[in-house]
């Protein structure tokens, strides 16, 4: 037998400079350049939005009783007295050596506020991913398995329903509900605070339900395509079990399709966070923005936008980097 | 080496009887061509034949023994038309290989033969490690055919396998088919609507039209002096031939 071999195609051409023939660093690059820019629009709305507020924000936050020398004052420990431009220099500056300021209600230094907070709420959310995830991916698949091909119609009707049912009830109502029926019918669980186990719950089911279920319906829908495909059906001829086919060969395909929505579901966790915290009295950022915005507490408010616009931001980073990880047809695998 | 054998077979999909009552053999070591118009009923057959498609009627029998529909047992594997879709994006062409060797053997063992069978098929065995998206239609076919080699069938059912291809791959692909056949002494059910690929690697040929066999016979029969006329219009139809008539 003839022994040519056919070797696969070649990758970036050797023509190209060393950036060009490395697709990681190329990747790396231009990822970094799209979260510098997302970063500077993030920091310069944060610190234009004290400027956007009707009226003084220091008379607003000391209230109208406050005499003048105070607020004067106040105005220039803020710098709010500089020209426009001084006041954004400074802003960048605090940023970059982590000065966030100092909170109008408490005199603590902001970045103490936000380090105190952020935990809690960080907890919140990747628990409240890692359920969401464990619900939508079996849900998913066994949905897709049963439903393939026009089978099971019945069942495809009522996990449809129901998921569209459940994923339109906003997170801090079904919040309010797991509270009275758990809470205060039912009395199982705490409804306040992050200071035992069983707390954790009702947040982060109120939390996760509704991401779970929008995922479970495109995994679903991803499910019942892959397993159309060709690849699946040389897979039956193979003749392998079917949690190989399943597990080995249709999940993959279908989550991987799955992940850009997996990750906006996430970066809108991460904001449902304010809202949740707030019905469940628990002591993360989002229930420490309501109170700030409340009493008018402006570097904190500004300081816990740029915390979630940044959890945003690497959500956002973490999602492109797996999907060029997973894909197989990602460029950048080509080295 | 065993016969391949269809006996009164028939397929249903609802009411439509897309395969009906046909009988047919692939002798061991041989090629038979499946030929018909598209929509004719031979895909089906094939797939019928490795458990894709349901009997309603009739067996399929491999050695005097019928073909199971289910379980582990690999004894016939398919090669299908388009390898652009046909192996998974995301595994490897090593991993795809070896998933379809028996079970049994060490690592190194099952890495040792993917690498012959990847060299089988004439490609370089360090594409292993790459996945389906770096190589061409020619090369995932090639794969394709390591991966159905690498189940040690006793029959290869290979359908259209050259048809998403284009005509210079097509080709090769077809050198690379007689001469696993001559060497490895392969039984092959080759399906194509091309007659002039069948008549290029086919001992036999079998035409099949609406579900049923027609005519069947060696191959140089059959492509020389039909004996149906749909066989003679279907030769007809090949550009820049002429058919010769049999006689009455």
């Amino acid at each position: 037998m003839s022994a040519t071999f056919i070797a696969p195609n070649p990758p970036a051409g050797p023509a190209g400079t060393r950036l060009r023939s490395r697709p990681w660093a190329r990747f790396a690059v231009r990822r970094l350049r799209r979260l510098l820019i997302s970063l500077w629009v993030l920091v310069t709305v944060s610190f234009a939005m004290i400027h956007l507020i009707p009226g003084d924000p220091v008379r607003g936050a000391l209230g109208p009783t406050a005499p003048a020398e105070l607020v004067e004052a106040q105005r220039h420990a803020l710098g709010l007295d500089d020209p426009i431009v001084v006041q954004y220099l400074h802003y960048l500056k605090g940023l970059a050596t982590g000065d966030l300021g100092t909170s109008l209600v408490s005199r603590l230094p902001v970045a103490d506020v936000v380090a105190q907070r952020l935990p809690a709420t960080l907890v919140l959310a990747v628990l409240a991913f890692l359920v969401a995830v464990a619900v939508a991916v079996p849900l998913g698949v066994v949905t897709g398995v049963l439903t393939r091909r026009g089978h099971g119609r019945r069942t495809e009707l009522a996990f449809t329903t129901t998921s569209i049912i459940v994923a339109t009830i906003p997170d801090f109502l079904l919040g309010v509900a797991l509270v009275y029926v758990f809470g205060i019918e039912l009395g199982w669980l705490p409804v306040a605070g992050n200071d035992t186990a069983p707390a954790y719950v009702l947040p982060v089911f109120s939390l996760a339900i509704g991401p779970a279920v929008i995922l479970a319906r495109i995994i679903r829908v991803e499910m019942v395509g892959v397993l159309e495909a060709d690849f699946v059906r040389t897979a039956r001829a193979k003749r392998l079990p079917a949690r190989t086919i399943y597990a080995g060969h249709a999940l993959p395909n279908a989550v991987t399709a799955a992940l850009t929505v997996g990750g906006l579901l996430l970066s809108a966790l991460v904001a449902g966070t304010v809202l949740v915290e707030n019905v469940f009295a628990w002591p993360g950022l989002g229930s420490t923005i309501v109170r700030s915005i409340l009493t008018k507490d402006y570097p904190v408010v500004q300081a816990i936008v740029l915390v979630y616009g940044v959890g945003v931001l690497i959500t956002n980073l973490a999602v492109d980097v797996a999907l060029a990880l997973l894909d197989p047809r990602s460029k950048i695998r080509e080295d | 080496m065993s016969e391949l054998r269809f006996d009164d077979v028939t397929v249903r999909y609802g009411r439509t009887a897309a395969v009906d009552g046909v009988s047919l053999a692939v002798p061991p070591g041989a090629v038979v061509g499946l030929v018909g118009e598209s929509g004719s009923g031979k895909s089906t057959l094939a797939r019928a034949a490795v458990g894709l498609a349901p009997i309603a009627g009739g067996r399929i029998t491999l050695g005097g023994v019928p073909v199971p529909a289910r379980g582990r047992s690999r004894p016939l594997q398919m090669v299908f038309q388009d390898p652009y879709s046909s192996l998974d994006p995301r595994m490897t062409v090593g991993a795809s290989v070896a998933e379809a060797m028996p079970p049994g053997g060490s690592r190194a063992d099952r890495r040792a033969e993917v690498e012959r069978l990847l060299e089988l098929v004439h490609l370089n065995p360090a594409c292993a490690g790459a996945v389906p998206a770096r190589l061409s239609g020619g090369q995932r076919q090639r794969v394709a055919l390591a991966r159905a080699l690498a189940a040690r069938p006793r029959v290869i059912v290979a359908d259209e396998i050259t048809s998403a291809l284009d005509v210079s791959v097509q080709g090769a692909v077809l050198n690379l088919v007689r001469e696993l056949q001559r060497e490895l002494g392969l039984s092959m059910l080759f399906i194509s609507h091309n007659l002039a690929v069948v008549r290029y690697v086919a001992s036999h040929v079998a035409v099949m039209r609406r579900g049923r066999l027609v005519e069947q016979g060696p191959a140089a029969r059959v492509l020389t002096e039909p004996g149906h006329e749909y066989t003679r219009e279907l030769l007809a139809a090949v550009p820049g031939r002429t058919t010769r008539r049999s006689r009455p």
